[in-house]
């Protein structure tokens, strides 16, 4: 972990919908960064936001706590939160913790741009 | 064409105004000389005003010259009188007994002239000058002396003193002309008596000129007080024995100085006289005691006064910023005796900083900040630092801003700089350097206790802290139940080990409505105290509408409004429950987002994970519809493990998850006869999997056997 930040966000607001690509351990130290780039969508206007969970390889209840907090108030924009690219033991919690009924979860982009 | 500045900056220089000096006293003794031994006598008138004029000149530049070596003699040797004091005195004792010793050779010269009807005669006047120089020197040192260690008392003796001495110097020269003019023997007589009064007044302001004991408290302390007695006496007696040989009529000194002009021996002796006195007075006013003895009484003073305000601080439990530096100050002023003294807070807004006030006015604050720079000063100093109206030192005071020192300590928190206390006496030079080194160590002191009582304070809050988590765990301890009611043909147990003090698991055996036993067990997102809060308020919520409940479907859909409606969006809740349905077996199972239950039935181990979101999360209708109630039928033996995710997520110091596998390992591999075994055979194998690393998350456990119905 030496060097490594615990904890990574790209984002990409060039589009009409945003991506946030989350690395690394999203826990209650992180979640805040995630939370920063969320509102920094909301205030561009961008409400169509997609966080893709490739390279995320742990979140914590503070991490799904950060989606729960910002889901209502982008729907009631019109918008929506979609995750993507989750691997199987993320899935697996969003499953359990019956988050999955909340979210529109894709396995990929293309299947994310196919639904489009 | 010469301006005035550059006249005045030439006599500024010391060598132009000795060569001056050189010049016209040479040519007032070849004058002399020539006066009477080419035109004889002249007459008096035109002789006294020759004489008057040369001694003018002379005095004039000798004045400059003098004034300017004794001034930076003075002012200049360390910059400090308590040196400066014995050194003169030393100087002043040498030059009187040369004046002594010179009288034999006067003495011897004159009668020579005398027998030999020299006309060198006027040459006497040489040794006169050289008692003039001795008189003068010796005013100017009193002077400087009087003025070093004036205070309130002795400014007022010290114009009485000026005024005395300018009217017999008046007088002397009024006397000389109505001596002249009218030689009435009675006037004489009395102006006689009038110079003696006058001389006598003048002794007596000399005596008193140095009354205060506190003024010279500094010097005392600072020698060995038996040598300082030693050159004070030598001094007294030397200047006594002078003061007799030039009183009197056949005085040779008085002789040769009258020569330079009529009566100026009758002047010359009043600051032998005021000298005299004053060195007389110090003497008496010395301390008995030995500078060993005073030294160790200061200390003893310094210390017991460092030691109360360490106590102050300790005690003053609210470490009021202003409050402090106000004993602070008072400490130091009982340690360092003070004429005056003030506080600059920095804490403090702009217009509120000088407070706590001893002896000091606010126009004198404002006469202070006249001082050139003065706030730059203040705030860059670092250590104490003394400001004196005294040439030479580092910040200067202005004579016209006041006359004194004030000694500066800056005051640091964790070296930030809170404040400066300010020492004041009325004398220029007067803080000694133990006085200095006393203020430094209060101010490193003030430093260290006071880092010292906020780490205490510290201290005793986290003492208070962990105190108030004991009582809340004691109280969480209450909550989740210490030993599960009895249940016919079931056997329950459940244990919670939260991460830290507080956790925000929880467990628990509930009745509903129709009597129906129902086992919960939950997991509230985040840890600690956060955590518990929402735990006591799940615990509140369940006890106050469980009884109206007839399903476990029904207290997850309340539950969920409710937490829904009142709790922060990013806070939500995983909750099993369990209904025990009837005696055979037969449980309803729900499930809001929890861990899936372990079902081992008949030997199979099954996960049971019916759909259900996290309460707190959905509103009532998305709950509703994504809510899924199933029933599961126990025989004989068969055993049900719920878990919170603090359980399988354990890491051990590899890194890797305790996972489920090794709670089905122990499910299978356990012979159970009562709950409670399944909980002690999972915590032994935790802790050998762990092998001494922390958990990291709150851990609950729930575990079901059931008996069968006999």
């Amino acid at each position: 972990m030496d060097g490594i930040p615990k904890f990574q966000i790209l984002k990409d607001f060039s589009g009409e919908q945003v991506f946030l690509n989350i690395i690394g351990y999203l826990d209650a130290h992180t979640a805040p960064d995630l939370e920063i780039a969320l509102k920094e969508s909301m205030e561009k206007g961008k409400y169509n936001i997609v966080v893709d969970f490739e390279k995320l390889d742990y979140i914590s209840s503070a991490g799904f706590g950060v989606f729960m907090e910002f889901i209502e108030e982008i729907r009631q924009k019109n918008g929506d939160i979609k995750l993507i690219a989750m691997n199987s033991k993320i899935r697996h919690l969003f499953n359990i913790l019956g988050f999955d009924v909340l979210f529109e979860i894709y396995n990929d982009k293309n299947q994310l741009l196919g639904n489009n | 064409m010469l301006n005035a500045k550059e006249i005045i900056s030439f006599f500024k220089q010391e060598i132009n105004n000795l060569y001056f000096l050189i010049g016209v006293f040479l040519a007032k003794i070849i004058c002399d000389f020539l006066l009477i031994s080419i035109w004889g006598n002249v007459g008096f008138e035109e002789n006294l005003f020759w004489k008057l004029i040369t001694t003018i000149l002379v005095v004039f530049f000798g004045y400059l010259y003098i004034n300017q070596k004794i001034q930076l003699k003075i002012f200049t040797f360390n910059a400090d009188f308590d040196n400066t004091f014995v050194s003169n005195l030393k100087t002043l004792s040498m030059i009187y007994l040369i004046s002594l010793i010179l009288i034999f050779i006067i003495d011897e010269f004159k009668s020579y002239i005398e027998k030999a009807h020299s006309p060198f005669l006027p040459l006497l006047q040489i040794f006169g000058w050289y008692y003039i120089i001795v008189s003068y020197y010796s005013v100017s040192l009193l002077f400087n002396w009087i003025n070093s260690k004036k205070n309130k008392r002795t400014i007022a003796y010290f114009n009485y003193f000026k005024i005395t001495l300018i009217v017999t110097v008046v007088y002397i020269f009024i006397a000389q002309l109505i001596n002249f003019y009218f030689d009435i023997s009675f006037l004489s007589d009395l102006c006689s008596v009038l110079y003696i009064l006058l001389v006598i007044l003048l002794g007596i302001w000399s005596y008193i000129l140095p009354y205060n004991k506190k003024d010279w408290f500094s010097l005392f302390h600072r020698y060995d007080l038996k040598n300082l007695k030693l050159y004070l006496t030598s001094f007294v007696v030397l200047s006594l024995i002078l003061f007799f040989s030039w009183v009197g009529e056949s005085s040779t000194i008085t002789y040769s100085m009258d020569l330079v002009y009529p009566e100026m021996g009758k002047l010359t002796l009043l600051p032998i006289l005021a000298m005299t006195f004053y060195g007389l007075r110090i003497l008496l006013i010395m301390p008995k005691k030995s500078k060993a003895q005073q030294d160790i009484q200061q200390k003893v003073d310094s210390i017991s006064t460092l030691t109360a305000f360490n106590k102050f601080i300790l005690e003053e439990n609210m470490l009021n910023r202003s409050h402090l530096l106000e004993y602070f100050m008072q400490s130091l002023r009982s340690a360092v005796n003070v004429d005056f003294a003030w506080v600059e807070d920095y804490e403090a807004k702009e217009d509120n900083r000088y407070k706590i006030f001893y002896n000091v006015n606010n126009s004198f604050l404002e006469q202070f900040n006249l001082i050139p720079n003065i706030k730059n000063i203040v705030n860059s100093i670092e250590n104490v630092t003394i400001i004196a109206s005294i040439r030479d030192i580092w910040a200067q005071i202005p004579k016209n801003v006041f006359r004194g020192s004030i000694a500066m300590i800056p005051i640091f928190e964790r070296k930030h700089r809170v404040g400066t206390i300010f020492l004041g006496r009325k004398q220029a030079y007067s803080f000694a350097t133990e006085e200095q080194q006393i203020m430094n160590t209060f101010a490193k002191n003030y430093e260290v206790a006071l880092v010292n009582s906020i780490l205490l304070q510290e201290a005793l809050e986290k003492r208070r802290y962990q105190f108030e988590i004991q009582l809340a765990k004691g109280i969480q301890k209450k909550i989740i139940p210490q030993e599960l009611p009895k249940i016919k043909n079931f056997s329950v147990a459940g244990i919670s080990i939260p991460a830290n003090e507080l956790g925000g698991d929880y467990y628990d055996l509930i009745h509903l409505k129709n009597g129906e036993p129902t086992l919960l067990i939950a997991d509230v997102s985040g840890k600690g105290v956060s955590a518990a809060l929402y735990m006591s308020q799940l615990k509140g919520i369940i006890a106050s509408i469980s009884s109206n409940i007839e399903t476990p479907t029904q207290l997850l859909e309340n539950l969920n409004s409710i937490l829904y409606k009142h709790t922060e969006r990013q806070i939500f809740i995983t909750l099993s429950a369990i209904t025990i349905a009837n005696e055979k077996g037969l449980l309803k199972y729900v499930r809001a987002g929890h861990s899936p239950l372990i079902v081992k039935s008949q030997g199979i181990i099954l996960e049971k994970a019916p759909k259900g979101i996290a309460l707190g999360v959905a509103n009532s209708k998305i709950f509703s519809n994504n809510l899924e109630e199933i029933e599961i039928q126990l025989c004989k033996g068969d055993l049900v493990f719920a878990y919170t995710d603090g359980l399988d997520e354990l890491k051990n110091k590899d890194n890797n998850e305790y996972g489920t596998g090794n709670i089905y390992k122990i499910i299978s591999g356990t012979q159970v006869t009562k709950a409670q075994d399944l909980i002690d055979e999972t915590l032994n194998s935790v802790k050998s999997y762990m092998n001494g690393v922390r958990q990291f998350d709150d851990l609950t456990i729930l575990t079901l056997l059931y008996n069968g119905d006999e």
